[in-house]
């Protein structure tokens, strides 16, 4: 026979075996409703967490790595190091992109994205508006980026001044159904902007979602910030692309002397006191929080977060994977008899274990499926949830629909391989003896061991859930050391042409709008302000005893500029002196001769510290040096530490100081229960009276604090219900052994009852195996969720302490949930009439 | 055809031995039809458990055609069975998920017979055992007596050399169990050579050979007439 014909028939016969097996499989599947529905829901439930798990994690690696040239491309961030203290900082001076053309001319490309402070757009006088997201760069942006352009010429839009392209959404903001090309609108009220080209929409994984690209021009006042300092950051960044190969080791030197010659060069600064280039590979971007938060739009993600997902994605697979083999080999009892026939009629067990193995294959496609259609169900919701747009995509993703198909394959073989192996080692003589009902030792030694891997992961995940829960409950409720409550900040517009009345940010506006503010009865106290003791923007410089520019020991302050009402307003807490009346502003005059300027300061107890001084009382009086127009403040008062910023940070040396001119803004406390409406709109229009040329814009300041806490909420709420997840699937595990081992022992159970047990004695018998699992669940779970636990509140400054109640409460839910899953068949067992459970068999 | 030489087997209860089989040493000839009998525990079925190459001896040698099985890995006996001995069993061990008709077929799919020659040998035997109307059901559907013949047709369809039968009426009714040895015989009488456990005398009487076992050892060991039945 030739070889061809030959392989043919073998095949043939394979694929009668297969049918034979497909049909006994399907068979068996339909007959054995319970434990298939176990099956399939657990796998179910499984993989669809893990696919929802998997798409998230896919979205957030994603970021930045899809463009070309996305693997040579790297951010030019600005190190600061003050005496060996090493900041760094995603952005980089405005001149500095020129520089790097110039000094590396074999740069594929060089691109320098400005993000404007303000922009107000005029499309007609009657729709003026704040536009966020807008950015100023040059052409190269759209080669490292790959910008898709839609219409116009992109490239020579960014070439020319004044131009713009608009995205298709802000295209459609701005004109409707109208054609964008060529339209024109006003930009921050001097500026007569041309839209030169539309371009796609940017994706979602970007850290860069621009509304639009604005041409840059040479105007200080268009790109509002100084267009040639080196020696300052406005929030641009500078990006480059490396010619392949380049080992961008290889250029540090060349980096180091564009800022030696610009600004380490100044014979001001001490020689411990520079800035340096550095670069990071844009694939760093979305992952490396200590930029300064990574970007201006586009927080960095939480890697320890990611680890979380990607653990419990894992964990819960494991966990239906876990149910699997449980069920399984405990009902391998049921199939020995089969095995015994099939191996006497001369089945080898390669084919058994193929036979069974193909079973959990297809237990583990039909689940997938099921996944499948689960998780585009559910990804709405998820999308939701995290604030994304996170696309599934099977079809059009062939790399993902490998991965899933690999998924199920894999998800057949660990659920299957042990169970497969146990069946089909069975001795036919020992299987086929009428009444044989010997275990399997080793399986059900194994079968104990996955239920306490099972349940210790549960355990857990239970823990974890209720310290989060904790923490992030804690993170709303901390008394900050402050009023927030009530508060509306609105800011003061800058330029000259803003203010109806004056051109300066201080003076004369101020005074007038307190003037109107005084008038609306709602407000009960207002406070001019750089910023409010939440944060939005601190000031920071250095401080010192004596001379800051020589003293290595100099550290960093936050600094707040006020008037007088500000601290009653915020209701800080006064350890020792005063706070400062309208008379101390006198102190910080700029007439005073440098040297001479004593502003009166209150400071908090972490700069009482900082600095080394005894207490807050012996902080009284005391000066100090800031670097800052030579002032040297005066302590006046102590006040206790305050959260200037998330609690994930210390709390920093602070001092809060009179200076009306650099307070751009101002908090507004309102009466509380009123007519808030009303009152928001009473200060509207008293604002627009004021500011005429200005776009109003208004926040409650403690919703400005919850959003430091946003990411971390929807991931907790994501976590929340993945680990609710595996929770229920590990409780459906315990709910099948449960019946199963009930099922086992119905006819031990008759004779018990028969003998006369009690129908408590035989529940607790039937329990009792289950909870000393659940005890040793306990103890393995407890000093690792611990750790663990420890470890992600390490990244709070402000965290919980973990109490031993909160073990104690999971360990008691846990052994709450297994008793009522497992009691509910062993009562049920227990009650059954004895005598059909011994005529069954 | 068959011979066993000084087979011996024993089980391991605790830390003494518990002897089943002790010095048992016979051939079986192509074509007889052999009945094993004695009291319950006195290692019949693991008898026929080492004839049917399921177990393994502890001692002794078993030839089979010649071949020496008890020097056979698991493989080769596997191997060697699955082409030359048919089980029947007294619990008849269908599979339920199968029907009559793919229970019967399941031996020539392990053997690898081709689809068309499996239907015709499945039909065949169908139609010899009168249960054609019966293919498409299940086992659960089926009398005890019926399940029987399905578990013999399944046990032949292979044509083996040898057919052990380990007390196949053993939880039949009388009528059923005489339906089944008078299969057994015409089988029998076509040629086959049968090994049979029963405790059932009457039953004994329709092989031409009886073996006695007792505690291990083989007690008796007689040809019976031709024309069977010393009833
Ligand atoms: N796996 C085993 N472990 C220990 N002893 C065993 C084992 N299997 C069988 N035996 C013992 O071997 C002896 C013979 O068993 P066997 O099943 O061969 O008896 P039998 O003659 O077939 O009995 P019956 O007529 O009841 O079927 C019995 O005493 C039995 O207890
Ligand atoms: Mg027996």
């Amino acid at each position: 026979m030739p070889v061809a014909a030959q392989f043919s028939i073998v095949n043939f016969q394979l694929n009668a075996m297969l049918i034979n097996n497909l049909k006994i499989a399907l068979r068996r599947l339909a007959r054995q409703k319970t434990t298939t529905s176990l099956h399939v829901l657990g796998l179910t439930l499984g993989m669809t967490t893990c696919l929802l798990i998997g798409l998230y994690l896919r979205h957030e690696l994603s970021y930045d790595s899809w463009y070309a040239k996305a693997d040579r491309t790297y951010r030019v961030n600005t190190v600061w190091t003050d005496f060996g203290k090493k900041s760094p900082h995603f952005s980089t001076p405005f001149p500095m992109a020129d520089a790097l053309r110039t000094d590396f001319p074999e740069f594929e490309n060089v691109t320098n994205i400005h993000h404007p402070q303000n922009s107000i757009i005029e499309i007609n006088p009657q729709r003026r508006f704040k536009q966020n997201h807008v950015m100023m760069t040059d052409p190269d942006f759209l080669e490292i980026f790959d910008v898709e352009v839609l219409e116009g010429n992109a490239h020579e839009a960014l070439r020319q001044p004044y131009t713009a392209l608009l995205t298709e959404a802000t295209a459609k903001k701005f004109f409707g159904s109208e054609p964008a090309l060529a339209k024109t609108f006003k930009y921050n009220n001097d500026f007569d902007i041309t839209v030169g080209g539309v371009i796609r929409d940017f994706p979602g994984n970007t850290h860069l979602p621009a509304s639009m690209l604005l041409s840059l021009s040479p105007s200080e006042k268009y790109v509002q910030t100084n267009l040639t300092h080196f020696g300052s950051v406005s929030g641009g960044s500078t990006f480059v692309v490396l010619p392949e190969g380049l080992d961008p080791k290889t250029l540090d030197s060349r980096l180091k002397a564009i800022y030696d010659r610009t600004t380490n060069n100044d014979d001001r600064q001490p020689k411990e006191v520079r800035s340096d280039l550095e670069l990071q590979p844009l694939s760093d971007i979305h992952f490396n929080a200590s930029y300064s938060g990574g970007g201006e739009w586009v927080q960095a993600v939480n890697t320890t977060w990611l680890w979380f997902f990607g653990i419990i994605g894992l964990m819960v697979l494991a966990l239906a994977c876990i149910n699997f083999v449980n069920l399984s080999t405990a009902q391998a009892l049921n199939r020995a008899k089969e095995v015994g026939v099939r191996k006497t009629v001369g089945a080898g067990k390669g084919q058994l274990i193929g036979q069974f193995l193909g079973e959990s294959w297809l237990l583990a496609l039909f689940s997938g499926v099921l996944a499948v259609a689960a998780t585009q169900a559910s990804l709405p919701w998820l999308n939701q949830l995290v604030n994304k747009q996170i696309s599934f995509g099977l079809l059009q993703s062939p790399g993902l629909l490998s991965a899933l198909l690999l998924g199920i394959v894999l998800t057949g073989l660990l659920a299957g391989l042990h169970p497969a192996f146990a069946i089909a080692r069975f001795n036919p003589v020992d299987s086929l003896k009428t009444g044989s009902s010997a275990g399997d030792k080793r399986s059900s030694l194994l079968r104990k061991t996955l239920v306490v891997a099972q349940f210790s992961i549960s355990v857990g995940l239970l823990i974890a859930l209720l310290l989060i829960g904790q923490q992030m409950n804690y993170l709303r409720s901390k008394n900050l050391g402050f009023e927030k409550d009530n508060i509306v900040m609105v800011s003061i517009p800058n330029g000259s042409g803003d203010f109806a009345g004056n051109n300066a940010i201080g003076g004369d506006a101020k005074s007038v709008f307190a003037a109107e503010l005084a008038k609306i009865p709602q407000v009960k106290e207002y406070a001019f302000s750089s910023s409010p003791p939440s944060g939005e923007g601190h000031w920071g410089t250095v401080m010192s005893l004596k001379d800051y520019t020589k003293d290595p020991n100099r550290q960093e302050v936050t600094c707040i500029w006020t008037d007088e009402h500000y601290y009653k307003m915020y209701g800080f807490k006064l350890l020792s002196g005063r706070f400062p009346v309208a008379a101390d502003t006198s102190a910080i005059s700029q007439s005073l001769p440098e040297g001479q300027r004593y502003p009166r300061t209150v400071v908090n107890e972490a700069l009482v510290k900082a600095l080394g001084f005894a207490s807050p009382e012996a902080a009284l009086g005391q000066r100090f040096v800031i670097g800052m127009n030579g002032y040297q403040p005066e302590v006046v008062g102590v006040v206790a530490d305050f959260n200037a910023n998330s609690l994930h940070e210390t709390v920093k040396p602070t001092l809060i100081t009179q200076y009306l001119p650099w307070c751009e803004k101002v908090g507004i406390k309102i009466e509380a229960g009123g007519d808030v409406p009303k009152t928001l709109a009473a200060i509207e229009s008293v604002w627009k009276k004021t500011f005429p040329k200005g776009i109003y814009d208004y926040h409650f300041i403690d919703q400005k604090i919850d959003e430091y806490y946003k990411a971390e909420e929807r991931l907790f709420s994501l976590f929340q219900i993945f680990a609710g997840l595996a929770m229920l699937i590990s409780c459906l595990g315990l709910w099948g052994l449960a019946t199963f081992a009930a099922q086992q022992r119905t006819k031990e159970i008759g004779v018990r009852k028969v003998l006369g047990a009690s129908v408590s004695g035989i529940v607790g018998l039937l329990s009792r195996e289950f909870l000393a699992l659940v005890i040793v669940s306990l103890a393995i779970a407890t000093p690792l969720a611990y750790f663990g636990m420890k470890k992600w509140l390490q990244d709070f400054a402000f965290r919980i302490d973990i109490q031993w109640s909160v073990f104690a409460l999971a360990g008691l839910v846990a052994v709450a949930i297994a008793f009522l899953t497992v009691s509910f068949q062993s009562i049920k067992a227990a009650l059954a009439n004895p005598v059909k459970s011994l005529r069954s068999e | 055809m068959i011979k066993l030489n000084n087979i011996e087997r024993h089980y391991n209860t605790g830390s003494n031995k518990t002897w089943v089989l002790r010095n048992i040493t016979f051939n079986v000839n192509k074509g007889e039809f052999l009945t094993i009998m004695g009291p319950s525990g006195s290692g019949k079925s693991t008898l026929m458990n080492i004839i049917g190459m399921l177990d393994k001896p502890d001692n002794g040698e078993y030839f089979f055609h010649d071949e020496p099985v008890h020097t056979f890995n698991e493989k080769r006996r596997t191997e060697l069975h699955k082409h030359s001995i048919g089980f029947v069993f007294q619990a008849y061990h269908l599979i339920d998920e199968l029907t009559v008709y793919e229970n019967i077929e399941m031996p020539l799919l392990y053997k690898g017979v081709s689809k068309s020659d499996r239907q015709s040998l499945v039909a065949d035997i169908l139609d010899r055992f009168n249960i054609v109307g019966k293919k498409d059901l299940f086992p659960s559907q089926l009398s005890g007596g019926q399940q029987q013949l399905v578990g013999i047709a399944r046990a032949i369809i292979g044509k083996p050399k040898l057919l052990l039968a380990d007390e196949p009426t053993g939880n039949l009714h009388t009528s059923q169990g005489e339906m089944i040895m008078s299969l057994l015989k015409e089988l029998h009488d076509e040629g086959m050579t049968i090994i049979q456990v029963t405790h059932n005398e009457k039953f004994a009487t329709y092989g031409t050979r009886i073996i006695q076992l007792e505690d291990g050892f083989v007690r008796r060991d007689e040809e019976m007439r031709d024309e069977g039945g010393t009833a």
